[in-house]
């Protein structure tokens, strides 16, 4: 064992020592819920912009798995992320983080629910017995709320379904209902717009089954240990975005938000009771 | 004379058992062959390998592939070494062949045995959790990348290497150990010149082996998160991308003959003085040339050592509440059943291949079906999983068709050396007192055979247990399955008492198939 | 006429090992081979048993010449023809019953030989061949618990099972006590005589060879050098055939071991 920590600490000074050495940096990632390539083409004009409103640098950490964003803003790793509603509440859980702001779409945020035409299924009450897939466990509207409100419907998607999977993210679901390797999903309404949108969906072989009441979701936090007035700025920066300057536009259209408002930590004491009820806290 | 068979009742208990063992376990995984001729699976498994040609060749895909495969390498070059740092001084405590009690009848102190008992449960501990499992967590806790693959390999391999080195250690002559301790020399000294001279090629052809079976673990292991070509492959798999999946699977196969290849020549290499030279100077260079490739992942990981105890102090105490222990039991069951119904069609499987492997069928059968055993040997388990679950859906039954496939690769090699070691004497005198095919099979060749077969096949039960309670990471149901989701909701005490019951699993299996194999 | 040999030579991977051999050997006729080791007596008797085929001359055994046969016909042939080796070659882990009942694979179908490995199925008659062979008690017995005299008479009991026409034995006594020997040679006569079959022997000692039959053939270097009634084979005449003999070696079989500790 001594080996070991030998070998950690070595690799922990050295850590240190190139941490020190480099300039100022706004490291920030955002949950995967749609594949890694689509994360950094959306970010990329959005980091641009943050870049040129906050003087420093700003850094995209990729990462693939949802979890792993929430410890990294916990331990400090990252600075700011673009979080579900259910990953702040895992979040806040964790340690102080701060909601900064929302797009507007997401005080009003649904989930998608969708089988695969040879399903046969019309409602959701028809596909008892079948194969569902889930997006990420740790997804909002991929997983927690649907969850909530089948579960408010009486359907318990262990014993309901005949088997309950994880596909990962939004549109792996879609891909996954449309080969046939599950016969029904759910996802996030807005991932779900944008492939309609983008004729990336077959709509011979998927339909859609229903749309879900609404909820808080998305939004970007930072660190708690983060500067206040670096916090004041970035918040300022994200509310300045203004749908009419054509070069703004194109930003909020990647993010997909008409424009961006101000949000609490009290949005999300809903999001917070379903996980409750829903058995996904610890 | 005793004209009925006296042991009729035990021999028909016997195939009851199996019998009522193997029933339950259908049901149990929703295994149902017919699931593979159905038209929507057919057609979904269709429309995937359809795509596989052509491979996806784009120069940016191709780029990465090239880094990830380094990645893989260079993190099981790096997790080799840690588990050697770990393994060494940890047999160099624990094997008995120094003792100074085992080699002058001293009495043994018992500060000593104590330690020893303390580090050898440690060792157990680290290689009885699947190194994919560590992965698992050291991806919670370090943050996704390459990091977590090498403390993985480190920890399970270096219990692994404990172990063995310790073995091997006390299976070298004891007289020049025992004449140096004599002579007063203490523990280091005994290993330097009692032991170290004779053990040496041994130590080091296990270690190389060893490092094989590190580059197929660490291929996988980005199916968790801890990078390397598995991590492409989980992406590609999970959106259908059958091009990519292809040119990964290639590459895979590829990775795994080069690792062959480098183990093969490192293990002749030890044959004489020079070859000795360049093999320490060439693993040297490796593992530095690895740590410098993964360095700038894990300097941009931020990976603080001193979170480290914080992490695993949440897994304690274990979740064994009443309200959760009956699904524990259930997932473990699920388990179970995956790895006992997956070795028993690998046993069909693997005898039916080997047949024709061994040459019983004529020369135009053996290669293709030796080509068959190739492939579904090289390709792992976990893989084989991914693709199944489009074989047969979701669920313990796709855990079942990959631990067949996969082992079926294995025993039907195994089965095809013993036909063809097994003497051909009692088969040539039934050919020639006119028995047919089957009827030589049967009462010429079976029972030669067959007690080697039935002990293959329980040591690769051994194996598969390990293995299915992993293989719900990737959608195959059981314990995985339970423990990626608990850890992916922070539910660690939850995932403590799954690990806990993996392990409890792992150890009855292996418990149960020690007592049963030389019975066989 | 049972056996029928004219002209008969065998290159065993390219050596000649028989020489345009003529021999016959009448429905139940007995007799003896004799000749030093590697005289070619082996090679001589699973030819007889179809186990090679001649390179050139006339073969016909129980009437038909295998070799002209189809493979189905051939199985039919050879399901006549019974064979006692110099180390019975029974497997170490099977019963002694399934052993014995292997006897008559040929005569049965395929379901029933599967049915009787399940579950044992005329064991009255196994029962008697093994009687007859003074192994009675060993019926339920594994081959690896019998003694090497034991399992050559487990060898010998497969034989009387089978009830062929033709017997064929290669030095079924070598390896055994005088005492056993005798016994096994009284036996395998008295049978081939109840039933009318013909037998062909091979043998090391001549003593035995002389004590019970009454035609002796005499075979060196792939060739026979005298086929005689017994009253005619004179001393003279045998120290000439066994002249410079060698001893043969024989190389131990390989064992296949499990892997211990390893696994990926």
């Amino acid at each position: 064992m001594k080996a070991v920590k030998l070998t950690l600490a070595g690799i922990m000074l050295a850590a240190a020592a190139f941490a020190a050495a480099e300039e100022a940096v706004l490291k920030v990632s955002a949950i995967p819920d749609e594949a890694p390539t689509e994360l950094q083409r959306k970010f990329a004009p959005l980091g641009q912009y943050l870049e040129k409103e906050l003087g420093m640098k700003v850094q995209f950490v990729p990462v693939t798995d949802y979890a792993a964003v929430v410890t990294a803003l916990d331990s400090d790793k990252i600075d700011m992320a673009w979080l579900g509603g259910f990953t702040f509440v895992q979040a806040s859980q964790h340690g102080k983080v701060v909601p900064l702001v929302q797009r507007e779409e997401d005080s009003k945020f649904t989930a998608k629910f969708i089988a695969s035409t040879a399903s046969g299924a019309k409602t959701l009450k028809d596909l008892k017995g079948k194969s569902f897939a889930f997006g990420s466990a740790s997804s909002t509207s991929g997983h927690l709320m649907p969850r909530y409100f089948m579960q408010k419907d009486g359907i318990k998607p262990e014993t309901f379904f005949k088997n309950v999977a994880y596909s990962g993210a939004h549109d792996a679901t879609v891909a996954w209902v449309a080969s046939g390797k599950v016969d029904a999903g759910v996802l996030n309404a807005s991932v779900w717009d944008k492939l309609v949108e983008s004729g990336k969906v077959d709509m011979s072989k998927v339909k859609l089954l229903s749309t879900s009441p609404t909820f808080y979701d998305y939004n970007w936090t930072v660190r708690g240990s983060m500067d206040k007035k670096l916090q004041q700025k970035i918040t300022a920066a994200f509310l300045k975005l203004d749908a009419k300057n054509p070069e703004q536009k194109a930003i909020l259209d990647l993010q997909r938000a008409s424009k961006f408002i101000p949000t609490k930590a009290d949005n999300y004491k809903g999001i917070e009771a379903a996980a409750e009820a829903a058995g996904l806290l610890k | 004379m005793l004209m009925r068979d006296p042991a009729r009742w035990t021999r028909l208990a016997g195939w009851l058992l199996v019998i009522a063992l193997m029933a339950p376990t259908f049901p149990l995984t929703g295994f149902n062959p017919a699931a593979l001729t159905q038209p929507d699976n057919l057609r979904t498994i269709g429309a995937f390998v359809a795509g596989f040609l052509p491979p996806a060749l784009a120069p940016d895909f191709l780029g990465e592939v090239a880094r990830e495969t380094l990645t893989t390498l260079a993190s099981a070059t790096a997790g080799i070494a840690l588990a050697l740092l770990l393994g060494a001084p940890l047999a160099f405590l624990t094997s008995r062949a120094l003792d100074r009690h085992a080699l002058s009848g001293d009495r043994p102190s018992r500060l000593l045995q104590a330690a020893q008992t303390t580090l050898r449960g440690l060792m157990v501990l680290l290689r009885g959790i699947p190194e994919i499992v560590w992965a698992l967590l050291f991806v919670r806790a370090t943050g996704l990348g390459s990091l977590p693959a090498v403390l993985a390999i480190g920890l399970a391999y270096g219990g692994m290497l404990a172990k063995v080195y310790a073995e091997i250690l006390e299976s070298q002559t004891a007289a020049p150990a025992r004449a140096l301790h004599l002579a007063g020399a203490s523990r280091w000294q005994t290993l330097l010149y009692g032991l170290w001279p004779q053990a040496l090629p041994e130590l080091v052809s296990y270690s190389v082996y060893r490092w094989e079976c590190a580059v197929r673990a660490s291929a996988v292991m980005g199916f968790v998160g801890a990078g390397g070509i598995g991590q492409l492959l989980d992406t590609s798999l999970k959106m259908l991308n059958s091009g990519e999946v292809s040119t990964l699977l290639l590459v895979f196969l590829l990775l795994s003959a080069l690792s062959d290849a480098i183990s093969h020549l490192a293990r002749r290499a030890l044959a004489n003085r020079a070859g000795q030279g360049w093999l320490a100077a060439g693993g040297v260079l490796a593992i530095m040339a690895s740590v410098a490739w993964l360095w700038p992942g894990w300097r941009d990981s931020g990976f603080d050592p001193a979170a480290l105890p914080r992490f695993f102090h949440d897994f304690f105490p274990p979740a064994l509440s009443l309200p959760f222990l009956p699904e524990l039991g259930h997932y473990a069951l699920e388990t179970l059943a995956m790895s006992g119904l997956g070795t028993a069609l690998a046993f069909i499987g693997g005898a039916l291949l080997a047949l024709p492997a061994a040459g019983r069928f004529g020369l135009a059968l053996t290669l293709p079906c030796r080509a068959l055993l190739n492939l579904l040997r090289g390709v792992p388990d976990l893989l084989w999983a991914s693709i199944a679950v489009l074989a047969v859906g979701l669920g313990p039954a796709a855990g079942v068709l990959a631990l067949a496939l996969h082992t079926s690769g294995v025993l039907g090699r195994l089965f095809a050396e013993t036909l063809e070691n097994a003497p051909s004497e009692p088969s040539r005198a039934l050919e020639l007192a006119g028995a047919g095919r089957l009827g030589v099979f049967c009462y010429g060749v079976l029972p030669c055979v067959l007690h080697q077969w039935i002990a293959y096949a329980l040591y690769r039960w051994e194996n598969n247990i390990r293995i299915a309670t992993v293989l719900g990471i990737v959608g195959a149901g059981g314990l995985g399955q339970q423990l990626y989701l608990a850890l992916s909701l922070f539910q660690q005490q939850k995932a403590a008492a799954l690990i806990l019951c993996m392990l409890l699993l792992t150890w009855a299996v292996e418990g149960l198939s020690r007592r049963l194999r030389p019975a066989a | 006429m049972s056996l029928h040999l004219d002209g008969v030579s065998l290159n065993l991977g390219g050596t000649p090992v028989l020489h345009e051999l003529t021999l016959h050997l009448a429905q139940g006729e007995q007799a003896a081979l004799i000749g030093p080791s590697g005289a070619g007596k082996t090679s001589l008797l699973l030819l007889c048993a179809t186990g090679y085929r001649p390179d050139a001359g006339q073969l016909t055994v129980l009437g038909d010449n295998p070799w002209h046969l189809s493979a189905r016909w051939r199985r039919r042939l050879r399901s006549r023809i019974g064979m006692l080796y110099q180390s019975s070659p029974l497997p170490d882990r099977q019963r002694v019953i399934d052993a014995v009942a292997a006897g008559r694979l040929g005569r049965s179908g395929r379901l029933a030989a599967l049915k009787r490995l399940l579950w044992p199925q005329d064991v009255a008659a196994v029962a008697d061949a093994l009687a007859r062979v003074d192994l009675a008690d060993k019926l339920w017995a594994r081959c690896d618990q019998l003694s090497g005299g034991q399992r050559q008479r487990a060898g010998l009991a497969r034989v009387l099972y089978q009830q062929a026409d033709l017997l064929l034995a290669d030095e079924p006594i070598a390896a055994l006590d005088p005492r056993l020997a005798e016994d096994i040679l009284r036996c395998l006569c008295a049978d081939a005589r109840q039933r009318d079959a013909s037998l062909l022997v091979s043998l090391h000692s001549v003593e035995l060879a002389l004590s019970h039959f009454g035609r002796l053939i005499g075979v060196r270097d792939g060739r026979i050098v005298f086929d005689l009634p017994r009253a005619e084979v004179t001393p003279g005449l045998v120290s000439a055939l066994y002249a410079d003999e060698r001893l043969a070696e024989e190389a131990a079989p390989a064992v296949a071991q499990l892997p211990q500790g390893r696994r990926c």
